[in-house]
Parts: C-alpha cells; sequence; structure tokens
C-alpha cells in the first residue's frame, strides 16, 4: 500500500513539477540604471515597453512585432524575468529585454501595459 | 436577558438552539461575489501580483431574509429585516507571491423604525500565490492558497441583550478557514473555482450550554466576460455546508446548514489605480436550504491601489 503510495506521488510530481519551476532562460538581463541609460544610446532604442508575464492587458504589445525602423526595449516590470524570458520566447519577440527594479523607478512604470517612445521620455 | 430566557423557556432549548445557529449563518456567508483577480471564495480584497497596499470600500445592503428551517421550510421569523454593511479592508504584500488583508465590517441592524449598530468580527487573511497566471501558458489557472482567521468577540445570540437582536454582529466562535483558489483570467471568457474548510476555534459557553458551529465547506464557482482592464461582468454560485452543530459535546440532531446563493457582479475601471464594482447576490430558490436565512445582497464596493 505505501509503496502505491510512494509511486502514485512520484508521479504527481512528475506531472506537475514542469508547471511549478519557472523555465531557466536568461535572455531578459538583470542590468544597473547606469547601463541601461548607457545601452539605450548605444543602441539607439525608439520605443520602451513595459511588460510581465501575468499582464494579460500586454499581450496587444506581444503580437505585434517592431515596425521598421523601430527598435524595442523591453523592460520586466513587477515579474520574474524569467518568467517574461519564457513569455517573449512563446511570442517569438526577439527584441531585447532588461530587467532591474530601478530601471523600473527610472522609467516611472506604475501600471501595466506601460509602452512609450524613447522621445516621450527624454522629453519628461 | 430576561426577555432572551423567556424566549428559550417557551420554544425549549433543542429548538431555540437550532433558531440560534441558523441565525448565525446570517453571518457565514457573507458573499464578496468576485475579488479582482480572484474567485471570491474567501475576502473582498485580492491584490494583483507585485500590488504592494490595496485599499477596499464596500457598502452593503442585506434585506429580504427569510428563515429556512431543518425541513427546507419557512421557520420562525425574527432579527433584522435589512442589514447595512460598511466593509473597510487593507491589503499589504508580503512577498511578491503573498498579502495579508485586514477586514472589518461596520454592521447596522434594522428591524423597522428601530436600528443597533457597531463592529463586527474582524479577520485577517493571506494569501499565497503557488500557481501564477501567464502569458506563456494562458489556460493554466491561478492557484492561490487562502488561509484567514475571525475573531468571535463582537456581539453574538448568546449575548444579546435585544429582543429582536439587533444588537447581534458575529457568530460568537472565531473561526479559521483554508482553501484553494483557482482563477483564470488571462483571456476575455474568465472561470474560477474556490473551495474553502471553515472550523470553529473553540467553543460557546452561553445559557444554553457549550455550543460549537459544525466545520463548514464552501464551494464557489464563477464565470464572466472582460474587456481588457476597462471591466468586466461575473456570475457564479455559492454552496455552503455546514456539518452538524454540537452542544455540550453532543451533536446537535437536524442542525446541518445548507446555503445556495447566485450573484452577478460588474466592475469597471475608474481610474488606473481605482476600480468600482456592484454586486447583487440572492439565495437561490430553486436549490435546498437547510437552518440558514435566505436573503438578498446588493454590495457597492471601491477599491484602490496604494
Amino acid at each position: 500500500m505505501n509503496l502505491l503510495l510512494i509511486r502514485f506521488s512520484l508521479v504527481l510530481i512528475a506531472v506537475f513539477a514542469p508547471i511549478f519551476v519557472p523555465k531557466a532562460n536568461a535572455s531578459c538581463k538583470s542590468i544597473s540604471l547606469e547601463d541601461f541609460k548607457s545601452i539605450v544610446v548605444q543602441n539607439n532604442y525608439s520605443r520602451i515597453v513595459g511588460i510581465a508575464s501575468w499582464c494579460a492587458s500586454c499581450k496587444p504589445h506581444l503580437m505585434v512585432q517592431a515596425k521598421d525602423g523601430e527598435r524595442r526595449l523591453f523592460v520586466v516590470a513587477f515579474d520574474e524575468p524569467e518568467a517574461v524570458s519564457s513569455v517573449l520566447e512563446k511570442f517569438k519577440i526577439k527584441d531585447d529585454c532588461v530587467s532591474g527594479d530601478s530601471i523600473v523607478n527610472f522609467l516611472g512604470i506604475s501600471y501595466l501595459p506601460w509602452a512609450k517612445d524613447l522621445a516621450e521620455i527624454k522629453t519628461k | 436577558m430576561k426577555q432572551q430566557l423567556r424566549f428559550t423557556s417557551e420554544i425549549g432549548p433543542r429548538c431555540f438552539c437550532i433558531l440560534l445557529v441558523t441565525y448565525l449563518s446570517l453571518f457565514n456567508s457573507s458573499v464578496y461575489a468576485c475579488a479582482s483577480c480572484g474567485s471570491g471564495g474567501d475576502d473582498p480584497l485580492i491584490l494583483f501580483p507585485w500590488e504592494t497596499w490595496k485599499a477596499h470600500l464596500g457598502f452593503a445592503r442585506v434585506s429580504d431574509f427569510e428563515l429556512i428551517d431543518q425541513k427546507g421550510e419557512t421557520g420562525y421569523e425574527f432579527g433584522p429585516e435589512s442589514r447595512n454593511t460598511t466593509i473597510v479592508s487593507f491589503g499589504r504584500a508580503i512577498t511578491n507571491r503573498s498579502f495579508v488583508t485586514l477586514t472589518a465590517p461596520y454592521i447596522v441592524n434594522q428591524r423597522r423604525e428601530r436600528q443597533m449598530s457597531g463592529w463586527g468580527d474582524p479577520m485577517v487573511a493571506v494569501r499565497y500565490t503557488m500557481l501564477q497566471q501567464s502569458l506563456e501558458n494562458e489556460s493554466i489557472p491561478q492557484v492561490q492558497f487562502i488561509a484567514s482567521y475571525r475573531t468571535g468577540d463582537a456581539v453574538s445570540v448568546y449575548e444579546t441583550a435585544d429582543p429582536a437582536r439587533l444588537d447581534v454582529r458575529g457568530s460568537g466562535v472565531p473561526e479559521a478557514r483554508v482553501g484553494i483558489d483557482l482563477w483564470s483570467a488571462m483571456k476575455s471568457i474568465k472561470y474560477g473555482a474556490a473551495q474553502t474548510v471553515t472550523t470553529p476555534v473553540g467553543s460557546k459557553d452561553s445559557e444554553i450550554g457549550d455550543v460549537k458551529p459544525g466545520v463548514a465547506f464552501r464551494t464557489t464557482l464563477t464565470t464572466g466576460y472582460g474587456w481588457g482592464d476597462q471591466g468586466k461582468v461575473l456570475c457564479g454560485v455559492n454552496r455552503e455546508y455546514s456539518f452538524k452543530k454540537s452542544l455540550n459535546g453532543q451533536p446537535l440532531e437536524d442542525s446541518e446548514m445548507l446555503a445556495h446563493t447566485a450573484f452577478l457582479s460588474a466592475d469597471a475601471m475608474v481610474q488606473r489605480n481605482t476600480n468600482v464594482r456592484f454586486t447583487f447576490a440572492k439565495s437561490l430558490g430553486l436549490l435546498d436550504h437547510r437552518n440558514v436565512s435566505k436573503s438578498q445582497t446588493l454590495t457597492m464596493a471601491v477599491q484602490r491601489s496604494l
């Protein structure tokens, strides 16, 4: 009986473990605010998009690829970078992605979905 | 107190006790309908992931009370004709996946031109998100563990000094609740299910003896439609079953409680951090009820992320 219970438990763990353990994906790098500022200038991004894996309303930003000449940078907001990386992978998003609480504070992301042109951020 | 004792002697302690526990069910089956991102299995306030502070202010009017006895028939009528409750709740994140809420109701009981008011039993609740929803797989629902504790300090039927029991604002027995709440809201069509178990913490030493409510199971099923962040309409049903109460350690025959409630709620985002919600809940006449007070509830609530 105990053996049966152990086997049953192992089957349950094998089935549900992949759901609870986030997939390892390093595409959303955690960086400092200084690094963020420098890569924004170096890479000439034109649009910054705040995103979280649990944000259903963020989906429209993932359904469209960047327009011609547009360089988007995704910023992980209120979420784990691994979780957002998996979402970007699922939607086949090739744009860069960064993570960092100081970046979120600097940009003033207090709600989602959040997307702004870089020109708008600079003016502000 | 004399009036209460006279009432007791008129109808017998056993019948009196059943009526009491029926009346107590008024305080056990609050229908909060659907909270912001959960199926409303337990508490009125649910924080979004990573939200740090949130406040809730709700106004509920319960009316059309109808006491149903152990056979499902309309029983002896007493107590308030309507109850207006102001619900104040604050939520604070503990970690990115868990938060605690403190909820306190201010109750005004009314019967004809008489009314009595005061604070009900406060409740502290904790939720832990075991599985968070994700755009990676929109079909997998959010899974939250619920635990709560409600005090039993507010005036109950055991201490009442009012013949119409207008001063009664609590069950008299502290209770602990645990449960699981599933909520899927990544798509326009939403659905949720919650199951909780409530157990009394201790018993009540009263005039008629040592009374202990039974363990209660509550199931909530919810579905609805949402328009992005702008708002959603939800409907659902609640089923609550409570095992037999005990009097002086002995199970009280015919004291099981069964209640079915349907609810309809609509909420809208009025500002980026503020939601307004209207809820109408009514006991389902088509389904069985036992030892319960059928009623209808109209609630208006405002939630604001701080």
